[in-house]
């Protein structure tokens, strides 16, 4: 962002060291409580808790993530970028939307293939967990490439 | 083909004593970009290069260059070289 933009923009100031720990924390976190949820059996008193907490951190996590300085230059107005920072926002968005467009076909073919195959479907619960991991993870996803990509400044 | 492109951002940064930040605001860019740019690692577009080279009051082609550009030595070696031969003549 250009120097006099930096400063109108709301945000949570974050190193990329500080982005790619959240960002990866936030990403690890909701993935790992939908795998986590998909593996345990109802009513599992201790691990639901655990696996409850994951979700929890790693969806406030992921606002905070948003709020940050990769999550606001992620979705800043172009005229608020340079040059550069838009071909890489460029870069962060065509990669995340590899990856959500891999878990969709996931989540959303393969499963209706394998219930065609075998006669196995996924519950309604596990579909909206699924819609709330993509949903969480198109959020926080751009700003963590873009994360990945800046450099510490010396 | 990717290609390199060589500059001398930094030395006539150096040379009129400004920041990152001031040549930034000179040029519209955010001071990240500069550093970007003297690193060789991002590749600008025609209308920065030539913002860069008019911040700097110099041609595009002295700023940018497809090969590395010599060495400060050997430039003062051909320099030296070159007056020692009108010297002669």
């Amino acid at each position: 962002m250009t120097a006099t933009d930096t400063n109108r923009i709301a945000r949570i100031n974050q190193s990329p060291r500080a982005a790619r720990i959240m960002g990866g924390y936030a990403l690890i976190a909701m993935h790992g409580w939908f795998f986590a949820k998909l593996g345990l059996p109802s009513e599992d008193g201790a691990a639901e808790v655990i696996v409850g907490l994951a979700a929890l951190t790693g969806m406030i996590t992921s606002i905070l993530f948003f709020v940050g300085t990769f999550g606001v230059m992620a979705n800043a107005p172009d005229a608020m970028l340079d040059e550069r920072e838009l071909a890489d926002r460029n870069r962060a968005y065509f990669s995340a939307f590899k990856y959500i467009v891999g878990m969709a076909i996931l989540g959303g073919v393969i499963p209706e293939f394998v219930a065609k195959v075998i006669g196995f479907e996924l519950s309604v619960g596990v579909l909206k967990n699924y819609i709330f991991l993509i949903f969480t993870t198109a959020l926080v996803l751009p700003g963590f490439f873009l994360a990945w990509s800046a450099r510490e400044e010396a | 083909m990717a290609y390199m492109l060589f500059n001398r951002i930094n030395l006539f940064r150096q040379e009129r004593g400004w920041s990152r930040k001031e040549l930034a605001e000179l040029v519209s860019v955010n001071p990240q970009t500069i550093g970007y740019l003297e690193r060789g690692d991002y590749r600008p577009t025609v209308e920065l290069a030539l913002k860069l080279a008019q911040a700097f009051g110099v041609s595009v082609e002295t700023l940018f260059a497809l090969e590395p550009f010599p060495s400060l030595a050997a430039q003062l070696d051909r320099k030296a070289a070159q007056e020692t031969r009108d010297d002669r003549n």
